[in-house]
């Protein structure tokens, strides 16, 4: 079922927690150079998705295919390897170590001749990795933060970016920076899953979007088809469900 | 099973009845059809059960493991046998030990309540320490507590006779006396368990965050927990010394500490759980003490082999653990373990209907 | 003052001695939250290996080196058998599991070699000691001294500098982000225990160089002082292993400078009873350090 291009296919992915079923039954398809937001309310098994797809979250059923290899039953640190990447949501830099030691970890498979220079290439879209890089990740303010959680991804230059909730947590002023670096990545043409609440911003930037509700697919296509109304639908789609 | 309702103390009296109950059958069978090896086997078992069940009372509902009680087994088995040994035997093997000491010749019940008291008093002048330690900082710091008892009983000649055994101790422990103080401790561990204090202090446990967010006092919980789980621990200490009729310092040291914790993990955290320990730790004893007398592999005889049955008893705990983390009875008590069980019964019986049905 | 600064050299020493236990303790303790009492049965493995290649007239070089090497490779196999299957376990559960490891180690022990002292023939050079005005310096306290210094130098760069390093220190903070990063699970508990094995086997050869002769409870005395050391700096925190290590050998030889020889036979109840005193006041060390028990893998 996976399609010409498709980097990553999911099908039928379910994800549970003991009896709690977080996720049902999932079909998703992203392209390479996407931009795809993955939108729903609190709880409808957006960041479970990603945690499944990078073998965090328990997979209940259902088949991933990466760059053309299935990653069902990999480890995670096997996934990662395979040019996977992931923003945790809240961010989670190593907080006791320094700007230049997380950067370090994100690109824990290179040498150190390579860190460098893919290093320097990043220095100058996050200036921040440079300016502040031997200081302490955890004294940073959440934007910093942010930014830095965004970089050390990047650094193994993973074939698909997992963002998740960039924006929680952040003042209106700083979003609009994490916003401009996500639009710039996407100008770059890395490709992005991009699970957010700020669904108006995230639409705006994607090309396609899928909405989960209670761990259902409810809706998907273009992101410029989608607007208010057949969101709130969706969002609300959830009720008829129950 | 609501706990907060009404009389809860009903539950705890049924649950230590029937708790009773089953130990009391193993007692009749073995005292009917067994050896008097099996007779030996069974008094130390039971003395195992009181100590099992005190340590039970502090580690199942703080959630904290404690390597220290044996130091409390000791104050009782010493408390109590320096006060009913025969004053002559003392004039020869204690001749330094103050004249209190020395001449006393009191009874079984005063001497075990002497050997408590100390235990208790010591227990409340460090218990302050202790409780506020967790995970395996506490388990260190008890482990050093343990240390400390048995530096200072094979250190003091004048009152222990130090590392070597003290010996003369009247053998007034009877099977009578292990079955009623186990009823008294299992009841009195029973009500502790299920009291405000026991159910909040094992809420915290579990959560510590949302125990002390609905008012448990978490410090002084465990504390009370403690004293009492000390003065249990004594009194299967004063049992053991007049069962055997001789201690040594040795004797309440690292193997009897290993015993001890390990009926209470691999049981489960409940009162009944420290039984289904014992019971286990105690057949798989017995049974590895056989087979050492009775084969050989190979070049090695087993009966010439000091620390094998030790080895393979830790090696099975090990895997027990391995297989059932949570232990033999989880965190249920007898009764809870027969309306779970009954209640999965129905629940067959009604899907069996259902499907008979259709 | 000659008494004094022979005093410190000693406490020096046996601090050493104490920081380097401390120090393997704490790095399992802190990336896996193991607090592995089998740390002692490694010491008491690499004492065996000692005693058993320099009777048999091994260079004491190799014999160092074998001994090392025995306690790594006994680390790696405890990981294996008993610890890689309890990576989601209770805190509870694995330390019964350690206890149960460390008892069976010792019987294992008594079973090969029996119950009778084990006498280590070191060679000549262990007794040597130089004057400095009237005060006699052994060799082996100023070697063990330094060489724990360098050894903590390397460990601190090894931690700092080196990627497999980042990582260890990384996966103590947050496991799961560590994965994230393509580190593999697996490869940062062997390197956990690897590095825990080395520190056992280091710290057993300095000690088996002042107590020669192993017992299969040897490892047990230096194990527990080595927790105590943990325990009282801030367990789960190497800098905090060290100081704590120190702090008790301080304790330990000032006590014991300062009591009558009546109470020397007491020393480690001593010793143990100020270490309690100050949990009274620091519960969670002299760093206080507070972790929480998340979820490992």
């Amino acid at each position: 079922m996976a399609t010409q291009g498709a980097i990553l296919s999911i099908a039928g992915l379910s994800v549970s927690y003991g009896t709690v079923h977080a996720v049902r039954q999932l079909d998703m398809e992203i392209s390479e150079g996407e931009t795809v937001v993955l939108l729903g309310a609190n709880g409808a098994g957006k960041s479970s998705t990603l945690n499944a797809i990078v073998g965090l979250a328990p997979r209940s059923g259902g088949r991933l295919v990466f760059a053309g290899e299935d990653i069902t039953r990999k480890p995670t640190e096997a996934i990662i390897r395979s040019g996977l990447a992931l923003v945790p949501e809240g961010r989670r830099l190593f907080s006791n170590m320094t700007v230049r030691e997380n950067l370090r970890l994100g690109a824990a498979a290179l040498s150190t001749v390579e860190f460098d220079r893919e290093r320097q290439a990043l220095e100058d879209m996050f200036p921040i990795t440079r300016r502040r890089a031997h200081e302490q990740a955890g004294l940073l303010s959440g934007g910093e933060q942010q930014q830095v959680a965004i970089a050390r991804a990047l650094l193994a230059r993973p074939k698909l970016l997992l963002l998740d909730e960039p924006s929680l947590g952040l003042a209106p002023i700083i979003v609009n920076t994490i916003f401009e670096i996500i639009a710039e990545l996407k100008r770059r043409k890395v490709t992005i899953l991009l699970v957010e609440q700020n669904a108006e911003r995230a639409l705006s930037i994607a090309d396609r979007a899928y909405v989960l509700a209670q761990g259902r697919l409810e809706l998907s296509g273009a992101a410029g088809s989608i607007n208010a109304t057949t969101l709130e639908k969706a969002y609300l789609g959830e009720r008829e469900h129950a | 099973m609501n706990m907060l309702a009404g009389k809860w103390w009903k539950q705890s009296l049924v649950g230590s009845a029937l708790l009773l109950a089953i130990v009391l059958v193993i007692v009749a069978i073995v005292a009917l059809a067994g050896s008097t090896t099996d007779m030996r086997i069974l008094m130390v078992f039971l003395i195992n059960v009181i100590a099992a069940i005190s340590l039970q009372t502090y580690a199942g509902n703080s959630g904290n493991i404690s390597f220290g009680h044996v130091g409390f087994m000791a104050f009782g088995a010493y408390g109590s046998a320096l006060f009913t040994a025969d004053p002559a035997i003392k004039a020869i093997g204690i001749p330094n030990a103050p004249a209190f000491i020395r001449e006393a010749a009191i009874g079984f019940l005063p001497a075990m309540l002497i050997g408590t008291a100390v235990a208790v008093v010591v227990a409340a002048a460090i218990g302050r320490v202790f409780v506020r330690l967790s995970g395996a900082a506490a388990a260190v710091a008890t482990l050093g507590f343990m240390v400390i008892i048995y530096t200072l009983l094979s250190n003091a000649e004048e009152l222990t006779r130090g590392s070597k055994a003290f010996s003369g101790i009247p053998e007034y422990t009877t099977l009578g006396w292990c079955v009623a103080l186990l009823a008294l401790t299992i009841v009195v561990a029973r009500l502790l368990r299920d009291s405000n204090t026991g159910l909040g202090l094992r809420a915290c446990a579990d959560d510590p965050i949302a125990g002390q967010a609905a008012g448990v006092d978490i410090l002084n919980s465990r504390y009370v927990m403690w004293v009492a789980s000390a003065a249990g621990a004594a009194i299967a200490g004063a049992l053991y010394a007049h069962y055997i009729g001789a201690i040594l310092p040795k004797a309440f040291h690292f193997e009897l500490t290993f015993v001890l914790v390990t009926m209470v993990i691999v049981g489960g955290r409940s009162i009944t759980g420290a039984v289904a320990g014992a019971a286990l730790i105690t057949i798989l004893a017995e049974v590895l003490r056989r087979l050492e007398n009775g084969f050989s592999i190979g070049s090695i005889n087993l009966s010439e082999a000091p620390g094998l049955t030790t080895a393979v008893l830790a090696l099975l705990i090990v895997a027990t653990l391995t297989i059932r983390p949570q232990g033999l009875v989880s965190r249920w008590e007898v009764e809870e373990l027969l309306h779970r069980w009954q209640f999965r019964q129905k629940e067959h019986a009604s899907v069996r209907a259902e499907e008979n049905h259709v | 003052m000659q008494l004094a600064l022979q005093q410190f050299i000693n406490a020096l020493s046996l601090g050493s001695i104490y920081a380097l236990v401390a120090l393997g303790v704490a790095i399992l303790f802190s990336i896996l939250r193991l607090a592995n009492f089998a740390h002692g049965e490694l010491m008491t493995t690499a004492g065996f290996t000692l005693y058993m290649t320099l009777a048999s007239g091994w260079n004491w070089v190799l014999a160092v080196i074998a001994a090392i090497a025995a306690s790594v490779v006994a680390a790696l196999i405890l990981e294996r058998v008993a610890y890689r299957r309890l990576r989601n376990a209770q805190p509870l559960t694995l330390l019964m599991t350690s206890f149960a490891v460390s008892v069976a180690l010792q019987s294992i022990f008594l079973l090969t070699f029996g119950a009778r002292p084990k006498g280590i023939e070191l060679p000549a050079f262990v007794d040597a000691s130089f004057r400095i005005g009237g005060m006699r310096v052994q060799w082996l306290d100023i070697a063990i001294i330094l060489i724990t210094a360098a050894i903590v130098f390397g460990l601190t760069l090894f931690l700092r500098k080196t990627v497999i390093g980042l990582a260890l220190r990384s996966a103590a903070d947050d496991f799961q982000t560590t994965r994230l990063m393509g580190v593999k699970a697996n490869a940062l508990f062997v390197g956990a225990f690897v590095l825990s094995g080395m520190l056992a086997g280091i710290a057993a050869l300095f000690y088996f160089a002042t107590v020669p002769n192993v017992v299969p409870s040897s490892g047990f005395e230096p194990m527990l002082k080595g927790f105590i050391a943990c325990v009282i700096g801030g367990l789960g925190s190497l800098p905090a292993a060290i100081v704590g290590g120190f702090l008790l050998a301080f304790l330990e030889v000032g006590s014991d400078a300062l009591l009558s020889d009546n109470f020397s036979p007491y020393l480690d109840a001593i010793v143990f009873l100020i270490a309690i005193v100050i949990l009274r006041w620091r519960p969670g060390g002299i760093f206080g350090v507070r972790l929480t028990a998340e979820q490992r893998v």
